[in-house]
């Protein structure tokens, strides 16, 4: 059936569905989209071109799978589609997020499927208050305020960079699905990597770590990116706000280890806030902090001393045996520190006790000292008014 | 009360008439006494209310600097390193005024050793005289004498040039300056030291640098202000390591055995000198309030940092 058939009664701008929706048709908006070589009755099917108004056999609204049958599967396993299915009004549908005649390539900057543009459409249900944020009851929130100032936000959005991640990079277009199932693409085993799609030379650094699971066999959770990079709030980590979160970041598993290195210089100095000091990753390494009996780690004992010269240029073996991590808490571990400490704790008990009690004792002959004091000047004084008067101890009369 | 005191009593009135027969005065002095204030005696000299004057200056910049790491887990901790100018800059402030304390410990050596030709002696007659800064016998009497005193069970003990207080802060600084000294020397030079130290030892001269410091900052702006300034017979301030002066009458209240020692070898007028200008002493005591302000704030703040602040 020809386009044209169709415009005979959608040209017209009274055209309005028994509803009162506008019927009208711009040709032009099909003219310049991707659908700009199918008809209109490819999308709008079941039509009857013997009927005198060949529309009033359509029973079902448009199904964009009969095209795009591959996408279509993907989206109704999605949370999207499941929602859809169950007939939830607050489910998206595909030109919720792609509109309808005018439906432009993701490579097109007018599309709403354009890398800068993609934000927007999912704020629209995802921003704080509206309908997917109000059901929403994970942990993550401001998410699209978040990401804006994220450093994919602000790259996608300030910079225009068009490779930077956006929604969809992450959680797909068509296969989103909540973070706790597997098959997620931001479930916990999958995020290296999604992340990894983009920043692979970090996924192959950290498949290496510790913190993998291909290495570390444990019951206790093994962090993945976002746990210390955040989901969507991602910090540059040349910011000193990362730098000096790591501590606290790294602390949330590693808790005594980092309560101890803010006993030691280190720790004080980033305290004070300046990042110029030795922090987790400076000697650890970042995405592949290793453990320390792996030759391979930056403080096995072959790599120790270049770890510590890195900022303590002449340091030497011996240099390298200071204890980042002591505290003189623990005398089992560190005797040496505990019983310094105690035995300083013990001279200032000793001294303060002896020379406030000394003080204490002191005070009311002090005070009788004062007072007798005060008694022979006042005397001294009387003695001195009688005879020292007429020469100048009482003020002249008239003298100003 | 002997001759010779009611003598130098008077002295205290009127120095020109009595003290100093020999020197040519106006004898018109005597009449106009407002015009003429009473001579004091020379406790300090001016080496002495200098070192004093630097050991205050470096002192107080080692406390800030110092106890804005030690306490870093406070907020003032961070504001005051930020008003030093950053954690480098306070650590570069820092290791300048331990250069002036070290400074002021080779001045003082030097001014002893000068002291010794000049007057003459020898090292015995310094260490050993009546007048030594060593603790002796008469000290631990005084000592016991003392609380005795503050027990009610007798006299004031008559105390020398130096008493056992005034001893004991003397060596506690000195003990400070070498504990905390080599201790820092240690964390300024870590490279070197564990050349032949093990690592560890640089945790544990951080240790000792801190606590000691704790125990000198703990000490100085508590008992030395105490025992010094803030006793009720002295309150606010004894002006005397500043201005170097006594007035005569303190002198023989206060160290009656150095007063009737210089009574009796009758040296006292060659210590005796007109008192420091209005102004100077106006512009001491504006330096020494300042001293024992910040003192006490960082007092404060260590209170707060230890017992409430405490992690």
């Amino acid at each position: 059936m020809a386009d044209a058939d169709c415009m005979r009664c959608h040209a017209n701008g009274q055209l309005k569905a028994a509803d009162g929706r506008p019927m009208q048709v711009n040709l032009t908006e099909v003219a310049g989209s991707r659908h700009v070589k199918v008809a209109c009755s490819q999308c709008h099917s079941e039509v009857n071109a013997s009927r005198v108004r060949p529309c009033e056999t359509i029973t079902k609204k448009v199904d964009c799978t009969a095209c795009h049958e591959e996408i279509g599967q993907q989206y109704q396993r999605s949370t999207h589609g499941l929602l859809h299915a169950k007939g939830d009004s607050n489910a998206p549908f595909c030109k919720d997020c792609h509109g309808t005649h005018h439906v432009l390539g993701k490579h097109d900057p007018d599309s709403r499927t354009f890398p800068t543009n993609v934000p927007d459409v999912c704020a629209r249900c995802h921003r704080e208050g509206q309908k997917a944020a109000l059901r929403y009851t994970g942990s993550e929130h401001e998410i699209i305020g978040r990401y804006n100032e994220s450093i994919h936000g602000k790259g996608l959005l300030k910079s225009g960079l068009t490779v930077t991640a956006t929604c969809t990079s992450c959680h797909t277009a068509h296969r989103e699905q909540p973070a706790s199932n597997p098959e997620s693409t931001v479930n916990k085993t999958n995020v290296p990597d999604t992340c990894g799609s983009c920043h692979h030379g970090i996924q192959e650094q950290f498949m290496q770590s510790v913190h993998s699971p291909t290495q570390t066999r444990t019951d206790k959770p093994l962090p993945t990116c976002n746990d210390c990079h955040t989901a969507h709030s991602i910090n540059r980590t040349d910011r000193d706000q990362f730098k000096l979160g790591i501590m606290s970041t790294c602390g949330r598993c590693h808790e005594k280890i980092a309560e101890s290195y803010f006993e030691t210089y280190h720790g004080k100095v980033s305290r004070l806030g300046y990042t110029k000091t030795a922090k987790c990753y400076d000697c650890h390494g970042a995405h592949d902090v290793r453990r320390i009996s792996d030759p391979q780690s930056r403080l096995s004992r072959t790599n120790v001393v270049s770890t510590c010269r890195k900022c303590h240029a002449d340091a030497t073996r011996r240099f390298a045996g200071y204890l980042t991590h002591a505290t003189h808490h623990d005398p089992q571990k560190y005797p040496w520190l505990y019983w310094t400490f105690w035995g300083m704790t013990g001279l200032l008990v000793g001294t303060f006790t002896f020379s406030g009690l000394h003080t204490l004792l002191w005070l009311p002959r002090a005070f009788q000292m004062r007072r007798e004091l005060r008694e022979a000047e006042a005397k001294e004084a009387a003695e001195d008014e009688g005879p020292a008067s007429p020469s100048g101890a009482s003020p002249p009369e008239g003298g100003r | 009360m002997s001759a010779t005191d009611t003598e130098l009593l008077q002295a205290v009135d009127s120095p020109a008439q009595t003290l100093a027969p020999g020197r040519a005065i106006a004898p018109a002095r005597t009449d106009v006494r407002v015009a003429a204030p009473a001579r004091e005696f020379v406790r300090f000299t001016r080496l002495y209310r200098t070192l004093h004057a630097c050991m205050i200056i470096s002192f107080i910049t080692l406390a800030l600097t110092g106890m804005s790491l030690k306490f870093s887990y406070t907020g003032w901790a961070a504001k005051l390193s930020h008003l030093l100018g950053g954690f480098e800059t306070a650590g570069y402030v820092h290791r300048f005024a331990a250069l002036i304390m070290f400074g002021t410990v080779v001045a003082h050596i030097t001014g002893l050793i000068k002291q010794k030709r000049h007057g003459g002696s020898t090292w015995k007659a310094i260490l050993l005289g009546p007048n030594t800064m060593l603790p002796t016998k008469r000290d631990w009497h005084d000592f016991v004498g003392t609380v005795k005193w503050f027990l009610g069970r007798g006299p004031r003990p008559e105390y020398g040039r130096w008493t056992y207080w005034e001893k004991f802060d003397y060596f506690a600084v000195f003990w400070g300056i070498i504990v905390i000294g080599s201790t820092g020397l240690t964390l300024w030079f870590p490279v070197f030291f564990t050349r032949f130290l093990p690592g560890p030892f640089i945790n544990v001269a951080t240790i000792i640098h801190s606590d000691e410091a704790l125990l000198a900052t703990g000490f100085i702006f508590t008992v030395h202000f105490f025992n010094t300034h803030l006793r009720p017979e002295k309150f606010p301030m004894d002006t005397v390591i500043f201005t170097g002066h006594m007035p005569v009458a303190e002198l023989k209240r206060d160290k009656p055995r150095e007063y009737a020692s210089l009574v009796a070898s009758g040296e006292l007028e060659q210590h005796l000198e007109e008192p420091q200008p209005e102004i100077v002493v106006k512009a001491i005591r504006m330096f020494a309030w300042t001293a024992l302000a910040i003192g006490f704030s960082v007092v404060v703040w260590i209170v707060y940092a230890m017992v409430f602040a405490y992690r």
